[in-house]
């Protein structure tokens, strides 16, 4: 009867030294590696037999067969490959051979040549989380709510993370004992309470909708106030034949003008929309000047 | 084409056993570790980066061996290999016949 055991402990690309371990001290226990993955690792009980593990990092295997073959003949048995390029495989182990039986790299050229293509893929992270977190910053300083600083945070600290990573890698030569997971923890936990925050605002829609049926002395007026950077059409109504001047205004100075003439005459020209103004969050007020005796003006903001 | 960095020993060796005929790569690991007396073991990473690398430059080609009886994987010398096995070993003649000079005598 076969005993399975799943585990499910997150590691970091730059920690697969110790996943390693690890796998190697559950061989010696009598748990085999059947699958491994990232946050998905399957074992099998068998106290017949010792294993060591090895790793090895490519995402652009041309020719799968020649790889597998190629670590086969060296008597290293292939378990399974990850979505993100990792390739699982182990060797009965025997005491008598000496320790570069167990090793797949055997020259630092080639070991740098995969820890380098690691390293690159995880800069190209790195980048990309930092202009996540630029682009957060940025929305920040717009005057956004407290809810945003949760993403900053996250964004921050996998910006870190990633970067320490990459630098951490490049030293790993000498197979010094890693960080622990708790960084992973964390990247994980705050990850999660940054996404949390993030849904939480996305859910809540922005639909704000005026209408007015009466001008007074020539000018209306109506509020905007806007949590999220977004688009915004005005769309302006009059039964009238009239020629007037839409004002967007805002904080620290910002207006927009635009000439908008309705037509009694034609029945499209009686509906005018301004399209596509892109707004940052704020509070905005939208003014109308017009003649004094239109009626039935109404303004709707999508 | 002009070698412009030396070979590291693993692909140095890899050129050298093909240059006796086709190989695979087990053969190419133990003939390595036979000649350099147990001190030059190619580990399976770096001898599939090697040859990736080398059928790449066009210094080496895949072939299928059947001369042991079954259909195995193996590698074959091209001429591009060949001349770049040569220039190596002309480095590599220069560099003891200096440090013979300078350091006086055979056997340093």
């Amino acid at each position: 009867m076969k005993n399975i055991k799943v585990e499910r402990a997150v590691y970091a690309a730059w920690d697969y030294e110790l996943e390693l371990e690890h796998l190697n001290k559950m061989s010696e226990k009598g748990w085999q590696l059947i699958h491994g993955g990232c946050f998905h690792t399957k074992y099998e009980r068998n106290e017949n037999v010792v294993y060591r593990y090895q790793l090895d990092h490519n995402m652009k295997i041309e020719n799968r067969m020649r790889y597998i073959d190629t670590y086969r003949e060296q008597g290293w048995e292939y378990i399974n490959s990850t979505f993100n390029g990792w390739h699982y495989f182990r060797k009965v182990y025997d005491p008598a051979k000496p320790a570069e039986e167990y090793e797949i790299y055997s020259d630092r050229p080639s070991k740098e040549e995969m820890t380098g293509r690691l390293s690159r893929l995880l800069m190209v992270l790195a980048v990309l989380v930092g202009i996540l977190f630029v682009g957060s910053l940025a929305a920040l300083i717009c005057d956004l709510e407290m809810a945003l600083i949760g993403i900053v945070v996250e964004m921050l600290a996998a910006l870190i993370l990633t970067g320490v990573g990459c630098v951490r890698m490049r030293s790993a030569g000498r197979g010094e004992r890693a960080m622990k997971k708790f960084p992973i923890a964390a990247l994980v936990a705050v990850a999660l309470a940054g996404l949390a925050w993030f849904m939480v605002f996305a859910s809540t829609e922005q639909r704000i909708e005026a209408n007015w049926a009466q001008v007074n002395d020539g000018w209306a007026e109506l509020p905007l106030q806007m949590t999220l950077p977004d688009w915004v059409d005005i769309c302006v109504q009059c039964h009238d034949t009239q020629a007037m001047t839409v004002t967007v205004s805002g904080e620290n100075g910002f207006e927009r003008a635009y000439d908008v003439s309705t037509d009694a005459e034609s029945d499209e020209a009686l509906v005018k929309r301004i399209e596509n103004l892109f707004l940052m969050p704020g509070d905005y007020v939208i003014q109308v000047d017009c003649a004094p005796t239109a009626m039935g003006l109404s303004i709707e903001i999508d | 084409m002009k070698l412009k960095e030396p070979l590291t020993e693993s692909y140095f060796y890899i050129l050298l056993c093909l240059s006796e005929g086709t190989k695979h790569g087990y053969g190419i690991m133990q003939q390595t570790q036979e000649m350099t007396r147990g001190r030059v073991k190619i580990g399976s990473g770096t001898m599939y980066g090697a040859t990736g690398n080398m059928m790449k430059k066009g210094w080496i080609e895949e072939c299928m061996d059947t001369s042991d009886g079954e259909r195995r994987r193996s590698y074959r010398l091209t001429e591009e290999g060949r001349s770049v096995l040569r220039d190596e070993c002309e480095r590599l003649k220069e560099l003891l016949s200096n440090a013979e000079k300078l350091m006086g005598g055979k056997g340093l």
